[in-house]
């Protein structure tokens, strides 16, 4: 989500150079684009310290909203320090972004409107917020050749089905609902499903994959990482998600998205739907609770969201294509 | 969700293009009433089936009766004032101008750093439960036309407003531009050399130019969301109102140390004045222009 301010912060005359701090995991994600000679990683929070103290910049940019963030940059003494004013952080920074409210309450706006009214704060402009990443033909090519090692039918397409979610418990829709939507979308055009996971959820994956009955290909068992990840949605002729980050990597290369929703805010992501559709339940009060795991137990808001809503949402999404 | 919904646009033309994908999404989700400045609607004709238009002469109480929810895009008291004088069970907008007590979602504005208006009124439409899905303003069918090889200039402004070209500078810019140009302006705002043109004309001259040079004002979010490639001067104006302007436009402005101060007047005078426009470099301009023009694909 916050490709579009890394690219306008590069772009921008005023800046000489720009360094864009990212988890070492997070580079991947990156790798191949503009952004990837301007990148620093770091691995720890004691390595962001450091590194803020050996780069010694002359202004601070904090796309991020945690507490810890801001003061990782303020023992580092970098001034000034920019940033959205959450999480009780405002007296750490010298120029804080806040947000609107109702009723002194934080209202749910997008975070990409967040990343980029913060990048606002050193007057770097944004001109759209629709994420952009890059991926290189020989990764891509590389991607298609296991895929076709996998037993896959390139020729005739494939969803990429992205069943995890590191945020919880709570984001996760049971496999059973995945492998129906997938069978269904296999039914009607063709597309073999093909399922990837992150890191500790290959159990999910496999699941899923083996619930379905026109023989999914599950890359649990696979190497797989951020980079390869870009290649496999840019391929893909619809990704069928969670609330997750892959559904921004769909967003950027403009693949069809349908994600599925639980306990998260809509609000929280409305930025580049124009080829996405959300499905939730907007019926339930306790909805959205952004809870990590359900507080009531019954997970209703993903439990009860039928796959049937989800092919729905895919065809509206297709139809135009057809 | 938006079934019953009331969408009071803004009063400015810029702004008002700016509101456009939140109509868009209103009548893709079911439609509703709404009320604009009446030569507005000349922009958006033949589209939104849904939406029943209102005129807007004098806001009055009736406009809003019968709507169980009102989306308020404008900053005045009183559209805030007949949405509850009207009953509107739900009343979404800025609390600005003491409008707070009038709304049951009053958003009080981010701060302190200014933002583009068109995330705003999304952010506004999604408190209302409209979910606007394409956020760039289109006016006219979004059907790439033939482009024809001539310059759509836009350089007026209202008497004395510090947003308007200097006629000079302007003379200079339009000695470098290497297609022919054609001046235009609205009623009140006419500059040497330049036709008066209505809002309908002047999208239809945009959705054929070959690329469009103009000020920071209304004109310039009508050219643009016509898809025409747009290259845009600002002067005392802050560019984040309106960073969100889409990958065929591209703004121009230079660094004085007395803005972007926003004032309808500038405050200096001889040499001085319009420094924030007159600095710009003519030849920089007609070299943007051209780049801007071979977006056009």
């Amino acid at each position: 989500m916050a490709t579009p301010v890394f690219e306008a912060a590069l772009a921008d005359e005023r800046y000489s150079e720009v360094r864009i701090v990212v988890r070492e995991h997070l580079a991947r994600v990156l790798e191949d684009g503009p952004c990837a000679p301007h990148l620093a990683t770091i691995a720890s929070d004691r390595d962001e310290v450091a590194l803020y103290r050996s780069l010694a910049p002359d202004a601070l940019l904090l796309l991020s909203n945690s507490f810890g963030a801001a003061w990782r940059a303020f023992r580092a003494g970098v001034k000034p320090r920019a940033g959205s004013g959450l999480s009780g952080r405002r007296w750490l920074l010298q120029k804080a972004f806040i947000p609107p409210t109702r009723g002194g309450r934080r209202i749910s706006i997008p975070t990409a409107h967040l990343q980029r009214d913060v990048a606002g704060l050193f007057g770097i402009l944004v001109p759209d917020l629709h994420p952009r990443l890059y991926v290189r033909e020989e990764l891509v090519r590389e991607e298609r050749a296991r895929l076709e090692r996998l037993g896959l039918d390139l020729a005739r397409g494939y969803v990429l089905c992205c069943p995890g979610a590191a945020y919880g418990a709570a984001k996760l829709w049971p496999a059973e609902h995945f492998a129906a939507a997938l069978d269904g979308l296999h039914e009607r055009h063709g597309w073999r499903a093909v399922v990837t996971c992150g890191p500790g959820e290959e159990e999910l994956c496999d699941e899923v994959a083996r619930r379905t009955r026109h023989g999914a290909i599950s890359l649990a068992g696979e190497p797989r990482d951020l980079a390869r990840l870009k290649a496999l949605v840019r391929d893909s002729r619809l990704l069928l998600v969670g609330d997750s980050g892959p559904r921004w990597y769909a967003a950027a290369f403009d693949v069809p998205c349908v994600s599925v929703l639980g306990p998260n805010d809509p609000r929280l992501t409305a930025t580049s739907l124009e080829r996405a559709r959300i499905v939730r339940r907007d019926d339930l009060e306790c909805s959205p609770c952004m809870q990590r795991v359900c507080p009531l137990g019954h997970h209703a808001c993903m439990r009860e969201l039928p796959p049937q809503r989800v092919l729905a949402a895919a065809e509206e999404l297709l139809e135009p294509q057809a | 969700m938006s079934a019953g919904c009331v969408l009071r646009a803004p009063s400015r033309l810029g702004d008002f293009v700016m509101s456009e994908p939140v109509a868009r999404a209103l009548d893709a989700q079911g439609g509703g009433t709404w009320i604009a400045p009446a030569a507005f609607f000349a922009l958006v004709e033949g589209r939104f089936p849904n939406l029943r238009r209102v005129a807007l002469g004098e806001e009055r109480v009736g406009h809003y009766r019968g709507h169980a929810r009102a989306l308020l895009l404008n900053g005045s008291w009183r559209s805030a004032w007949c949405a509850f004088a009207a009953g509107v069970v739900e009343r979404v907008g800025l609390s600005s101008h003491l409008r707070g007590p009038l709304l049951t979602h009053a958003i009080r504005p981010a701060r302190p750093a200014p933002r583009p208006f068109t995330a705003v009124c999304v952010e506004l439409a999604l408190q209302a439960g409209i979910d606007v899905r394409e956020r760039s303003p289109r006016l006219g069918t979004g059907a790439e036309a033939a482009r024809d090889s001539f310059v759509l200039v836009n350089a007026g402004s209202r008497p004395g407003s510090s947003k308007g070209f200097v006629p000079a500078h302007l003379a200079a810019i339009l000695e470098r531009i290497e297609l022919p140009a054609k001046l235009v302006c609205a009623r009140g705002e006419e500059y040497p050399g330049a036709e008066v043109v209505g809002l309908s004309e002047l999208a239809a001259l945009a959705s054929r130019a070959a690329a469009v040079l103009t000020t920071d004002g209304g004109a310039r979010h009508v050219c643009s969301a016509t898809g025409a490639p747009t290259l845009v001067l600002y002067g005392p104006s802050d560019r984040r109102h309106t960073s969100e302007h889409g990958p065929r436009e591209r703004g121009l402005a230079i660094e004085v140390d007395c803005g972007p101060c926003q004032l309808e007047r500038c405050r200096w005078t001889g040499a001085d004045e319009r420094r924030c426009l007159t600095g710009i470099d003519p030849a920089r301009v007609a070299a943007l222009l051209r780049e801007v023009a071979a977006r056009t694909g």
